[in-house]
């Protein structure tokens, strides 16, 4: 028995209400907690873990959340890429004044034998710190150009830089930026001295 | 304004299909071709944001936000992918894909022309598409402009059928293309999620009976609420708010209801002219329709000692809270840095020739107006752009005067005869390429100037004189007046590049059918559109001259 034609016209609300209703259900059954994000920071994949960074440090009030400034801190150290590089984003960086990140990032400019991460880690978390969108009071300066998005791709893929030509063409682009952040890239121990005071009010721990 | 009469002389006409679908192919062979001359232009502003969201979302993955903006994730989605796919040429990739893209915004074009002015008015609209330089100049610019537009419009256009036909056969078809397409539109743009409502409740009176106008209406709000909520969603879990698409709303505030003026298109081209060494275009700038407090020629010094005696203080006052163990005073930074640019400023204006008459007003930021809301202030970006509108709300309610008019200002930087291709020029990134030199850079950016000058004088006089359709004058007035009342806050060329390809069917109506308008009514308020029109251009006009003289006309040997 079929339906009168003003019935029928409804069902693609009725299909469309539950398609709702599904999604609904769907992103709350998938809802993380603090807790059960805690616990992805110490016992997941690093892209988990990252994730988890993302959401701890956007939701709720992120002072008394387990995101503290050991935990940032020994972030930097992480063997893990994903975990490393995230510690260079907007998100963290927010968290905790980067002068740490800044540091690490300097020595290339510096003393590249004193450098800690290989080149192409170090590019990537360049890139990821220097060129971060929104960017200004982060530590963003410039922004990407062609030949930075070209490296960052072979980065990514796994390929090779080659040092003398990242950091020469680095050094002159800098030279052209008027963030006052940007200058601030040589080691600074007074201002560094300041900054282990937190940045705010979080991570207070 | 009285609803004109119903009047759908054109809408039973036949499409001609060929020559639309010719005319379509040679815009896009002209967008092909510019993609061809201008090649991977490097990376500006935006642009370059996306291209770093793309990237870390393949990195990550996932979507970070902008710490100020939360754009919809659309566009770097599509980045993304893109990038995965074709590596470096990811981005070249897009770009292809916005001049096929563009066909969607051509053939949209044509079809409402020939719905609503016939078949000749199309094909002109369809030439006027094809040769409108600063919308094909997108397709070759990262930024989402062209997709957007590529999916509105025709969700525009199935509206529009919707309220052309009340007893269409096809109506639940049509409603779910156009919910589609409005839906992926969002996902590139979230500013027009409004206007959704409005759209729906426009089907409402058109469809040949309460309860059939209330299905469809519903209906379009299902699929796009559909489309939309697994996003939301996501934000909500990232957020702990429900933020539908994205959010710009509060960075906007910042930006248009604060003290300091600004527009997008000017920024970077002051950026350049200081690194040129030119003044900057708010030399020239008519102060009457931006200032807060008014400042004449004569009490710059007086303004100037103030701002320095102030400025002291609160530098004082910051160092003694830092020995104190407090936070630095954020304004006490932001005193010292309008001190410089006042200082450089003043010297911009003494050096000035003619000398600026004492009377005269004059830009002066004495006032740094409010804050950016930051961390640890706010917990993320969602919350800071609640923050920020909320000041902006307060700024605007405590200076009504600054108001109303900073608001005039803000239509003429819509209506303004710059584009991004002009905007391109000025600052020399085509000047790699064969549209840089003297000859076709001359050339092109008279072109791109005329092409709104033109097309924005006979829309709007179209719309007035002679749309006589009634759904299409709802239809066409709620989304250009949407789009005008989205840019009260900032404005700049790019916000009305959705709007253009209307208005170019506006304008080829008018073209077409001009000799029509005999009503003494319709000269009238043509009249006064012209009026406003031409006080919106002289308004802008001291800057676009300035730039156009300076660093388009005469090239800029770095």
């Amino acid at each position: 028995m079929s339906l009168p034609l003003k019935i029928r016209s409804w069902i693609p609300h009725l299909a469309l209400l539950t398609l709702v209703l599904v999604e609904y259900q769907r992103a709350r059954a998938s809802h993380l907690t603090r807790e059960e994000l805690t616990l992805m920071l110490s016992e997941s994949t690093g892209r988990e873990k990252a994730w988890a960074m993302h959401v701890l440090a956007n939701r709720d009030d992120p002072s008394d959340g387990p995101l503290t400034r050991s935990v940032i801190q020994d972030a930097i150290l992480d063997p893990d890429p994903w975990v490393a590089d995230m510690v260079y984003t907007a998100d963290l960086c927010r968290l905790l004044k980067p002068s740490r990140q800044e540091k690490r990032l300097s020595v290339r400019f510096d003393d590249p034998e004193k450098s800690q991460d290989k080149l192409e880690d170090w590019f990537r978390r360049f890139a990821f710190y220097r060129r971060k969108v929104g960017g200004r009071p982060l530590g963003g300066s410039l922004r990407l150009k062609q030949q930075e998005v070209q490296w960052l791709l072979q980065v990514l893929r796994g390929d090779l830089l080659d040092e003398g030509e990242v950091i020469a063409y680095l050094e002159r682009r800098q030279a052209g930026t008027n963030s006052a952040r940007m200058q601030n890239l040589k080691p600074n121990k007074k201002r560094d001295r300041e900054d282990r005071s937190s940045a705010g009010r979080f991570p207070g721990r | 304004m009285p609803t004109p009469a119903l009047n759908p002389a054109a809408s039973s006409e036949t499409v001609p299909w060929r020559p639309l679908l010719t005319i379509c192919a040679a815009g896009v062979f002209l967008r092909l071709c510019l993609l061809w001359i201008v090649g991977d232009l490097e990376l500006q502003s935006d642009e370059a944001n996306y291209v770093y969201l793309g990237i870390a979302w393949n990195h990550f993955g996932f979507y970070l936000d902008q710490h100020r903006y939360l754009w919809p994730p659309g566009y770097s989605w599509l980045m993304a992918h893109s990038l995965s796919l074709l590596g470096e040429n990811g981005m070249l990739g897009i770009k292809y894909l916005q001049v096929l893209a563009s066909a969607s915004i051509g053939l949209t074009t044509m079809l409402f022309a020939t719905r609503l002015f016939g078949a000749r008015a199309a094909r002109l609209a369809g030439w006027i598409w094809v040769g409108y330089l600063p919308l094909a100049a997108f397709t070759h610019l990262l930024w989402n402009e062209t997709l957007f537009s590529a999916l509105f419009l025709p969700g525009l256009y199935q509206t529009f059928r919707l309220m052309q036909n009340g007893s269409d056969a096809r109506a639940t078809r049509r409603v779910a293309v156009a919910g589609l397409c409005f839906a992926g539109s969002l996902y590139l743009k979230e500013s027009p999620l409004a206007l959704m409502v409005v759209l729906a409740a426009l089907l409402v009176p058109f469809a040949g009976g309460l309860l059939e106008g209330l299905r469809r209406g519903s209906l379009l709000l299902l699929i796009v609420g559909a489309c939309i909520l697994p996003w939301g969603m996501r934000n909500l879990d990232v957020y702990g708010r429900f933020i539908p698409l994205g959010t710009s709303l509060g960075e906007n505030a910042f930006n248009g209801l604060n003290e300091d003026y600004r527009n997008f298109d000017w920024i970077p081209i002051d950026v350049e002219r200081d690194r040129r060494g030119l003044p900057p275009t708010r030399t020239v700038a008519r102060h009457a329709f931006d200032y807060v407090d008014p400042v004449v020629y004569k009490d710059l010094d007086l303004r100037m000692d103030e701002l320095r005696k102030e400025t002291a203080s609160a530098i004082k006052a910051s160092r003694k809270g830092v020995a104190a163990g407090f936070e630095p005073d954020p304004r006490a930074a932001d005193l010292q840095i309008q001190l410089r640019q006042n200082i450089a400023l003043q010297d911009r204006w003494r050096e000035a020739v003619p000398p600026v008459e004492p009377e005269s007003l004059v830009e002066f930021a004495s006032e740094s107006g409010w804050l950016r809301a930051e961390s640890p202030a706010v917990i993320n970006t969602a919350e800071r752009s609640s923050i920020n509108t909320a000041n902006g709300i307060r700024f605007a309610q405590d200076h009504p005067g600054w108001y109303l008019r900073s608001r005039l200002r803000k239509v003429a930087d819509l209506l303004t005869p710059m584009s991004f291709f002009t905007r391109h020029q000025a600052l020399g990134h085509y000047n790699e390429t064969a549209l840089g030199g003297n000859l076709l850079r001359r050339v092109t950016s008279l072109w791109a100037l005329a092409c709104p000058l033109t097309v924005l004088l006979l829309g709007i006089l179209g719309y007035v004189t002679v749309l006589k359709n009634r759904p299409a004058w709802l239809l066409l007035g709620c989304t250009l007046g949407y789009f005008l009342c989205t840019t009260l806050l900032v404005a700049m060329s790019r916000f009305r590049i959705p709007t253009v390809p209307l208005l170019i069917v506006l304008a080829a109506g008018f073209i077409v059918h001009r000799k029509s308008v005999t009503r003494r009514r319709d000269r009238v308020v043509g009249s006064l559109v012209v009026l406003y029109l031409l006080f919106s251009w002289w308004m802008t006009w001291p800057e676009v001259s300035m730039v156009f003289g300076d660093m388009i006309w005469s090239r800029h040997e770095a």
